[in-house]
């Protein structure tokens, strides 16, 4: 899917709320705009959220919440979130069923702090060699690389709080909203996500600490 | 919010730089979904046809009128008939023609040594599934050709390896744990079974048996008319090889499920998954060779060279604790759609083979097949 396939761009400018509205109104072109926008963070969220072993349901689930918009399009309503919000929502709960479905998802108690984490595999793993000189570039794909190897450890719901809240930039409280649980409840997962990916990620965050501010500056 | 709580910006771009960054829903699905919303718009009539986009998709609708057609009285008849007339057509192939072709053939097989004969007719078992390995751990190619060109050399005194199994990497037959494997019973370790290859220890058992027991006094023969003899036309033919292929394949799926031991191939599982997951197109793997820092599909060289660590380290895998972070050690990694998957480091006296979930298994190696692993 690129810009070319879209006929006219007269939704260029717009809004998704406008999208939606004028989508809801019969206007087909609206909704490829909107898919447009959200498709390619949107599958990559499911990947995410269902991680490697459940990466034959990411396209069920990716087609099911875009058919679930297609379906809603007269009732929606944005209550205080973005239609952005509303989206990874849906997809969030439906990664959640298939998961339940496929015996894969653990309930989690909100009081995570029972036993330390230990994250699994080896803190090296993908670190560069000793006589391995590598760029900037490369050790940021590295550490990327090594961070859905940590995602994969996390309890999804922990692992929807830090995406939401850190790829797709939604504050707490819409997070909480969305999610439909209490604000404390959304701070704490996000609290253990974040602190047992520091585990996990070790020597990539201690050498990216030591790194001058230019390698994140140079994130798009 | 507390400050902990704040975008970590070192997260953050790791995410953004994370492999699957770039990843985008199939062309396939989006025009699905497209058309979905396009038909939703349409009057009565259309937006009826939309539906079984979503229900194609789902799978739910195709499916419940099947199972109704199903359950009606006719189709069920028919269905039981069916599964009647293919149970007895099994048997009969069991039963009926294995022992009328299998008589020539013992005199023919038993003309190898035992350990050959096994390894022959472990080829020949496996060459339909496809992606199997031989007694002699070599992985049997799609044709069964091939499977027969590589199936190890007699083991005799009369004659030298052919020119072509000399070329394969050496798979340590002069082992005495390989004789324990080809079912040949050791002083120290009687009917000892190697689980170290899930494929190949039950096969070899299952194949063999009948023919071992029939004529057992039987050797000797000059290795050119075995080689003559045991032709892949003649494999195929042979009703006995294919009943021998169902055994195999039976071990196989058995076997499959326990592949978890302890000492399993790790590169076999590996090597297995890889070629079958590249054939059909469902993942994409890609590996840094050794020596090298760039990422590259595995393609059929890839392939091969972990077919030679498949051959080199056959029943030599063993779990162990140690990380063994030795800094000369060259490095081989594997990624299967960006994800990673497995990493080997070929260390000074052995390989080891690290998974992200944490296990690691070493295999002791010679240092001269260690060297010859080193080389891409």
């Amino acid at each position: 899917m690129n810009n070319e396939a879209l006929p006219l761009a007269v939704h260029a400018d717009d809004d998704d709320l406008a999208l939606m509205s004028a989508f809801a109104a019969g206007d087909a072109q609206a909704f490829e705009w909107l898919y447009q926008r959200h498709h390619a963070a949107l599958y990559r969220f499911v990947r995410r959220l269902l991680g490697r072993d459940g990466a034959a349901q990411a396209d069920e689930v990716f087609q099911d919440t875009w058919l679930r918009v297609v379906n809603a399009r007269e009732r929606y309503v944005p209550k205080g979130a973005s239609f952005r919000t509303w989206l990874f929502t849906l997809a969030h709960h439906r990664a959640v069923d298939v998961l339940r479905r496929s015996g894969r998802e653990v309930a989690l108690p909100e009081d995570d702090a029972g036993e330390p984490f230990v994250p699994e595999g080896t803190a090296w793993s993908l670190w560069p060699r000793p006589e391995e000189a590598i760029d900037e570039l490369v050790f940021w794909r590295r550490a990327g690389a090594k961070l859905l190897e940590c995602l994969e450890q996390l309890p999804v719901a922990q692992k929807t709080a830090f995406l939401l809240h850190h790829e797709d930039g939604i504050t707490l409280d819409e997070l909480a909203r969305a999610l439909d649980i209490g604000f404390e409840t959304a701070k704490s997962r996000l609290r253990y996500s974040l602190a047992k990916l520091r585990v996990c990620m070790g020597a990539y965050l201690d050498a990216a600490a030591l790194q001058p501010a230019r390698i994140t500056d140079r994130v798009p | 919010m507390s400050e902990d709580l704040s975008h970590d910006p070192h997260l953050r771009a790791a995410l953004r730089h994370a492999p699957d960054h770039a990843l985008v829903p199939p062309s396939r699905l989006s025009a699905t979904i497209l058309s979905a919303a396009r038909q939703a718009h349409r009057p009565a009539r259309s937006a009826a046809a939309a539906a079984p986009v979503r229900m194609r998709a789902a799978g739910s609708r195709p499916l419940l009128v099947w199972l109704r057609r199903l359950a009606s009285p006719r189709w069920a008849s028919a269905m039981a008939t069916g599964l009647v007339a293919a149970l007895g057509f099994g048997l009969w192939l069991d039963l009926g023609i294995e022992p009328v072709v299998e008589r020539p053939r013992v005199v023919v097989a038993n003309t190898a040594t035992p350990a050959a004969q096994s390894s022959a007719d472990a080829a020949s078992a496996l060459t339909p599934s496809g992606d199997a390995v031989t007694t002699a751990g070599r992985v049997a190619a799609p044709s069964t050709e091939r499977a027969t060109d590589t199936s190890p050399p007699a083991p005799t005194a009369e004659g030298p390896p052919t020119a072509k199994a000399a070329a394969l990497p050496p798979a340590v037959p002069a082992d005495p744990r390989a004789a324990g494997r080809r079912g040949e019973p050791s002083a120290g370790a009687p009917g000892r079974r190697d689980k170290s290859n899930p494929l190949t220890a039950p096969a070899r058992q299952d194949a063999v048996a009948p023919r071992a027991a029939a004529a057992p006094a039987v050797a000797q023969a000059p290795s050119s008319r075995v080689a003559e003899e045991t032709t892949p036309a003649s494999r195929l033919n042979d009703t006995g090889a294919v009943s021998a292929a169902r055994s195999a394949r039976k071990a196989e799926q058995s076997d499959a499920a326990s592949e978890a031991a302890p000492a399993a191939s790790p590169a076999l599982t590996l090597l297995r998954r890889a070629r079958a997951e590249t054939a059909t197109g469902s993942a994409r793997w890609t590996w840094t060779a050794p020596g090298s820092t760039t990422m590259a599909p595995v393609d059929d060289a890839a392939q091969a060279w972990l077919l030679g660590v498949v051959q080199s380290a056959r029943g030599r895998w063993a779990d162990v604790t140690d990380r063994g972070d030795s800094l000369d050690a060259t490095e081989v990694r594997w990624w299967r759609d960006g994800w990673p998957h497995a990493t080997l480091r070929i260390e000074a006296e052995g390989l080891r083979w690290l998974e992200p979930s944490g296990r690691i298994r070493y295999a002791p190696l010679e240092a001269a097949t260690l060297q010859r692993l080193r080389s891409f």
